[in-house]
């Protein structure tokens, strides 16, 4: 059995934009505070030719809801934030009993030269 | 003979014109990945920024500048890269006044005139493109 981890948090909407020179903004505003299950946290590296990108990966479970039905819809529109950084969700798997939510999310660590 | 008006005001000026020409499509300074979701918008391309210089000794001793941009039109439907680039024509092709806005860094020109180059369409983002040079007279 194993432990459930229960943490803290935010739900933010983009809104993509342009600034007064043409140049493409994304505007990030808090929608909700929520608590989600948390598993999964794992940081990873992909070597490629030249860059080591790291990227992080978790999976959020949240209850199925109006709202997190309108993340499974349209997820390119939200981000979440988590232990204070932005996490764009990467797929969302609904449960077939209509219950929770599964937001696998992920970030990009800064890109270094190998 | 004045000093050259600062490139930035000219982007300033390019983004704004253009904008309030074909609002509410809306227009960048770059391809972006906005791409994937709006059926129509613009992007623009500053280029041949060159103000020329009548005397080797004096700095300042300097003519009108004609830099070129190229408006790029990205339409889903073939029908609306016309529609739009008409607009930009009818209102930017002879066009003389304010380019941008006044308040942030817009200046007179003497005459702007419009090139309507081609028409394409890109198979890999299934876009429609419209290409249109504009070279602007920028009195000193």
């Amino acid at each position: 059995m194993g432990i459930a981890r229960f943490e803290n948090i935010r739900v933010n909407q983009l809104t993509f934009g342009a600034s007064s020179f043409g140049e493409q903004s994304t505007t990030i505003t808090k929608w909700f505070d929520t608590r989600a299950r948390v598993a999964s946290v794992a940081n990873s590296v992909r070597i490629s030719e030249k860059y080591r990108v790291y990227a992080d990966i978790v999976e959020f479970t949240l209850n199925y809801t109006p709202n997190t039905k309108t993340i499974v819809d349209s997820q390119n529109l939200y981000s979440i934030a988590y232990r204070s950084a932005n996490w764009r969700i990467d797929s969302v798997r609904e449960s077939n009993d209509r219950m929770t939510v599964k937001l696998l999310c992920v970030r990009n660590d800064p890109v270094v030269a190998v | 003979m004045t000093a050259q008006t600062n490139i930035v005001n000219y982007g300033k000026a390019i983004q704004y014109q253009l904008n309030s020409i074909v609002t509410p499509v809306p227009v960048y300074a770059a391809f972006n990945r906005n791409f994937a979701t709006q059926p129509k918008f613009i992007t623009w391309m500053l280029r041949n920024v060159h103000q020329d210089v009548y005397t080797g000794v004096y700095q300042s001793v300097k003519g009108i500048d004609r830099p070129v941009f190229q408006i790029s039109i990205f339409t889903q439907v073939i029908e609306d890269g016309f529609t739009i680039s008409n607009q930009v024509l009818q209102s930017l092709h002879g066009y003389s006044g304010m380019l941008g806005n006044p308040a942030d860094g817009g200046f007179y020109i003497s005459k702007a005139d419009c090139q309507w180059l081609y028409n394409s369409y890109d198979n890999e983002n299934k876009l429609a493109e419209i290409f249109i040079d504009c070279t602007i007279d920028i009195p000193t």
